[in-house]
């Protein structure tokens, strides 16, 4: 397993992205009215001491809007394409494949033109790590995904062994960009899954 | 460009981190000298990655925080690979 992320870093950088590490707290504002009503209530919010309202992040792809927003998008190069693997906290009901703290790969293409192909780019990239796994999974596009970013519809995967966890890969076009995101913790299951039963 | 930032840490292709004492400035003239010429709502904005340019009065990270980009970032994944190493 460990083995397979690491030569997926290794084409990820060959294809021109560059791995970003975020903090695990953060401003709590960023996500909320983002990210979609189900998901901004099992947010790990709380003051800290200053008053500051924060949040253990509830995912990437808000962070990395807002400091595109607030000044990577005049000092990167455009397309700006890039990876990250990160901690992530939900408020859930804990079971199989839905954990509270669980890890996150993502990309995020951020500035292309419109019509450039980043959307093809991205799924693509979904694919070739996906097909790195020993598992069997389903590429669903133009789906609704309900989160609050999305400017169109966006994609999923899914690993049907999984049952009601199934959705293992999610992503989709936003204002800034287009990205998408693996559940690491449900590819481990699936692979124990799918190992046990073959 | 401004990437990578923690105060005292933070990373510059400008000048602007070596420029005189501003009025009103807290940081100027003690501590770091790096973070000299800046107000502290400032800092926070360079430890966000933000240019100084593009301040605005809104903070997105607490101080402390660190975002890693870039050469950093190979570093710091370097370090934790080459630990892991050792003991797998």
């Amino acid at each position: 397993m460990w083995r397979s992320w690491i030569s997926c870093g290794g084409w990820f950088t060959e294809a021109g992205f560059e791995e970003v590490i975020l903090p695990a707290i953060w401003e709590a504002g960023t996500f909320l009215g983002k990210i979609g009503e189900a998901k901004e209530e099992q947010m790990w919010t709380f003051d800290d001491r200053g008053g500051r309202r924060v949040c253990l992040v509830p995912e990437v792809t808000g962070q990395i809007q807002e400091l595109w927003n607030a000044g990577w998008s005049r000092a990167m190069r455009k397309p700006a394409r890039l990876f990250y693997v990160a901690r992530c906290y939900r408020y859930d009901r804990p079971q199989a494949g839905r954990y509270r703290e669980f890890t996150q790969f993502g990309v995020e293409i951020l500035g292309g033109r419109p019509g450039g192909g980043d959307r093809e780019e991205a799924i693509s990239m979904l694919r070739r790590c996906l097909d790195d796994f020993p598992v069997a999974y389903q590429l669903l596009d133009g789906i609704e995904r309900g989160i609050g970013y999305y400017t169109e519809g966006g994609f999923e995967a899914e690993i049907a062994s999984l049952g009601a966890q199934k959705q293992v890969a999610g992503g989709g076009r936003y204002k800034e960009g287009i990205g998408w995101a693996i559940g690491v913790d449900r590819l481990m299951l699936a692979m124990e899954t799918e190992a046990s039963s073959s | 460009m401004w990437f990578g930032a923690a105060p005292g840490r933070f990373l510059s292709t400008g000048g602007m981190a070596e420029r005189p004492k501003a009025p009103g400035s807290k940081s100027g003239g003690r501590g770091n000298p790096l973070l000299r010429g800046f107000k502290s709502h400032s800092l926070r904005h360079i430890a966000a990655g933000i240019p100084p340019a593009a301040m605005t009065t809104r903070w997105i990270m607490l101080r402390g925080t660190r975002v890693m980009l870039g050469d950093e970032a190979r570093r710091y994944v370097a370090v934790v690979d080459q630990l892991r190493r050792l003991v797998h």
